[in-house]
C-alpha cells in the first residue's frame, strides 16, 4: 500500500494554481477553437443537405447533422464565437458599470446611495430574462441588442456586491488610517478598497460570464438572439428541441459545449481567488 | 497658553438614531457630550474610562475623522474645527493616530514597506529609492528589520504589526500622536515593550501624546496628566501623581480601588460599582454617575455638577467637591 503513489499529471503546477491552470487550459482551447473555427471546422456551418438531415454522428460528421443536414461540429465551433463574445463583453461592460456605481453608492452613502439602491431594487424586481425579453422586443432581435439587454440587467449584481463590500470595509481601521494620513477618496477607493474586493468580484465575474453565455443561449433559444442561419449554442438547442427523442445529438453537443465553457470559467474564477489570497 | 499644543473646548458628538421608513431622527447617542482638556508640548495625557464612554470617539473627533456636533478644537492656537478636507491635509502631517487593533489597522493586501511609505507618498515627501531609505530608517527606529519590507501584515505578530502602525504614524514627523488603546490588544510582555518604544520615541522626537486606554496601570505608567471620562464627559483631570494619590471624583476612586496590586499581603478596600455604564442614549438625570455612586446626595439626581477646580485642587465634576458659590476656575 505504502508503495502506491497516485500519479498527478499536474505535479509541476504550483499547488494553489491547479484550478486556475485547468480552467485556463479549457478556456484557452475554446478561445483558439473559436478563433480558428474557419480552419478547424470540417464543413461550412450553413451548408445544407436535406437528404441527410438528422443523421446521427459518424466518422465523417463527428457530431452528426441537424434537421437541414448541416454539420453540427462546425456549427458548435462557429457558435463558440458568439457565446464567448457575448459572455466576455457583457461581463466587462456590466462589471465596469457596477464598480463605478457601487463604489459611488457605498463610499458616498447618504442620499446618493439611497437613490442608486432603490433604482437597483426596481431592476431586480423584474426577472432578468423577462426584462431582457422586453428590451429585445423593443430594440429588435440581433446580437448587439442581446448584449445591451443583458448589460442593463447584469450590472446591478456587481453594483450591489461592491457597495456591500465597501460598506463593510469603510469602517475598518486601515481605511481610517489613510483618512488620518490625508489620503484622497480616489486613493482610498483605488488602492485600499478595490484591491480588497477583487477576489469576490472576480469570482462574481467568472460566474457572470457563465451566466451571460446561458442567458444568450436562452434568448437565442426563444428566437430573440442571433438569427438563423448563423449558429449560436442557444439557437442550436432551440432547433434540436423538436427532435429531442429521435435525434438527441442535436442538443447534446451544444449542451456539452456550454457546460464545458461554463465549467472552465468557474475553474478560472476559483483559481484566481486562490492565487490572489496573499495568505497562501 | 504658548506651551499648549492641543486645546479641546466643550467638544460634542451626538450620533443621530434613525428609525421608521423615512429615516426620521428618533433620538441621539450622546457619545461625547462636552469634553474640555488640553495637552502641552512634550506631554502625555492619558484618557481613561470604561468601554462605551466616548474615549475613542473623542480621539477621532480631534483628528477630524468624524465631524463634531459642537465645540472647538485648537491645534497650536489654530481653530481646526471647521476646516474642510483640503485645508486639513497640511495638518495631517502634525497629528497622527495609532489604532487599537493591529490586525485591522493594516491593509492586508499591501506590503509593510508600502504601508509605512504611504504617508510619504500622499504628502509627496519622497519617492522611489529615497522613500525606501526612509521606510527602512523608520523600521529600524521602531525595532523592525528593514529586510522585512516586502512582507505582508499577516506574516507578523500582533506586537510587530503595532510597530508597523507606529512607524506609519511617525513617517510624517508629527508633533502630536493620538494612541487609541495602542497596547490593549497585545500580550502583557509585549505591552511593556511597545510602551517603552513609545516613550523612547517621545524623547527622541519631542512628541506629545494623547493615550486613550481603559487600563489604569498603563495610563499611570505613561501619563503626565490623566483625564477620566464617564459617559461622554470628563469627570476629573489632574496630574498623574495627584490623581493616583488622592482621587477626587467617586468614579476615579472606584476605578483606582480595583487595580490589582502584585502583592498578596496588601489588604485594600475595593469599591465595586453597581450595574453597568448607563446608556448614552438616555443618560441619567443630574450627575450621570449618581445611579452607581456610593456618596449619592439629593442634588446629584437633579443637577449636573459643574466641571471646575475647587480651591487648591484640580478640575473635577462632583457636587461633593464643588460646593455652591465657590469660585469657578476653568
Amino acid at each position: 500500500m505504502s508503495n502506491f503513489k497516485f500519479h498527478d499529471p499536474l505535479s509541476w503546477v504550483p499547488r494553489n494554481s491547479k484550478l486556475f491552470f485547468i480552467g485556463g487550459l479549457i478556456i484557452v482551447s475554446i478561445l483558439l477553437a473559436s478563433l480558428f473555427a474557419p480552419i478547424i471546422a470540417p464543413y461550412d456551418p450553413t451548408d445544407q443537405n436535406l437528404y441527410e438531415g438528422l443523421d446521427p454522428p459518424d466518422y465523417k460528421h463527428l457530431f452528426g447533422r441537424d434537421k437541414l443536414g448541416r454539420d453540427i461540429l462546425s456549427r458548435v465551433l462557429y457558435g463558440s464565437r458568439i457565446s464567448l463574445f457575448v459572455g466576455i463583453i457583457v461581463v466587462s461592460v456590466s462589471s465596469i458599470i457596477g464598480i463605478i456605481v457601487g463604489s459611488l453608492s457605498g463610499y458616498r452613502g447618504g442620499r446618493v446611495d439611497e437613490i442608486i439602491m432603490r433604482f437597483c431594487d426596481i431592476l431586480l424586481a423584474f426577472p432578468g430574462i423577462l426584462l431582457a425579453i422586453a428590451i429585445m422586443s423593443v430594440l429588435g432581435p440581433n446580437l448587439t441588442n442581446v448584449i445591451v439587454a443583458l448589460c442593463i440587467t447584469a450590472w446591478v449584481s456587481y453594483a450591489r456586491l461592491i457597495r456591500g463590500q465597501i460598506l463593510s470595509l469603510r469602517e475598518r481601521e486601515f481605511i481610517l488610517a489613510v483618512d488620518a494620513l490625508g489620503g484622497s477618496s480616489y486613493r482610498i477607493i483605488l488602492k485600499h478598497l478595490l484591491p480588497n474586493i477583487l477576489s469576490p468580484l472576480i469570482v462574481e465575474a467568472t460566474f457572470g460570464i457563465a451566466g451571460a453565455i446561458i442567458a444568450e443561449s436562452g434568448l437565442s433559444f426563444l428566437g430573440l438572439g442571433v438569427q438563423p442561419p448563423h449558429p449560436s449554442w442557444g439557437s442550436m438547442l432551440n432547433e434540436g428541441r423538436q427532435f429531442l427523442l429521435i435525434a438527441p445529438h442535436l442538443t447534446i453537443f451544444p449542451g456539452i459545449a456550454i457546460m464545458i465553457t461554463v465549467l472552465g470559467f468557474n475553474f478560472i474564477g476559483d483559481g484566481i481567488r486562490d492565487l490572489m489570497d496573499v495568505k497562501r | 497658553m504658548n506651551n499648549t499644543i492641543l486645546k479641546v473646548t466643550n467638544l460634542k458628538k451626538h450620533f443621530p438614531i434613525k428609525g421608521g421608513i423615512f429615516s426620521k431622527i428618533v433620538g441621539y447617542v450622546y457619545s461625547v457630550d462636552g469634553v474640555t482638556f488640553d495637552i502641552k508640548y512634550g506631554e502625555t495625557v492619558g484618557l481613561v474610562g470604561e468601554s462605551g464612554c466616548g474615549k475613542t470617539t473623542t480621539g477621532r473627533l480631534i483628528l477630524r475623522l468624524i465631524e463634531p456636533t459642537d465645540g472647538k478644537i485648537e491645534f497650536e492656537g489654530m481653530d481646526i474645527t471647521k476646516l474642510n478636507k483640503k485645508e486639513l491635509r497640511p495638518l495631517r502631517r502634525q497629528m497622527q493616530i495609532i489604532f487599537q487593533d493591529p490586525y485591522a489597522s493594516l491593509n492586508p493586501r499591501m506590503t509593510i514597506g508600502s504601508i509605512i511609505g504611504e504617508p510619504l507618498e500622499i504628502h509627496k515627501i519622497a519617492k522611489g529609492k529615497e522613500k525606501e531609505d526612509r521606510v527602512a530608517n523608520l523600521m529600524k527606529k521602531v525595532g523592525l528589520r528593514p529586510d522585512h519590507m516586502k512582507r505582508y501584515p499577516h506574516e507578523f505578530s500582533g506586537g510587530q504589526r503595532q510597530r508597523v502602525g507606529i512607524a506609519r504614524a511617525l513617517a510624517l514627523n508629527p508633533k502630536l500622536i493620538i494612541g487609541d488603546e495602542p497596547v490593549s490588544a497585545l500580550d502583557v510582555s509585549i505591552q511593556a515593550q511597545v510602551i517603552n518604544l513609545l516613550e523612547d520615541l517621545q524623547d527622541e522626537f519631542k512628541l506629545s501624546y494623547l493615550i486613550i486606554s481603559h487600563d489604569l496601570r498603563i495610563i499611570e505608567r505613561i501619563s503626565d496628566r490623566v483625564a477620566v471620562m464617564y459617559l461622554g464627559r470628563i469627570v476629573e483631570f489632574a496630574n498623574s501623581e495627584d490623581i493616583y494619590a488622592a482621587p477626587q471624583h467617586p468614579y476615579t476612586e472606584a476605578l483606582l480601588s480595583v487595580i490589582p496590586i502584585p502583592d498578596p499581603t496588601v489588604k485594600k478596600k475595593k469599591i465595586i460599582l453597581k450595574g453597568d455604564v448607563p446608556s448614552p442614549i438616555e443618560p441619567p438625570s443630574g450627575c450621570h454617575f449618581h445611579p452607581r455612586c456610593p456618596y449619592k446626595m439629593d442634588i446629584c439626581v437633579k443637577v449636573y455638577p459643574v466641571y471646575k477646580s475647587p480651591e487648591g485642587g484640580h478640575p473635577v465634576a462632583c457636587h461633593l467637591r464643588n460646593k455652591e458659590g465657590e469660585a469657578w476656575v476653568i
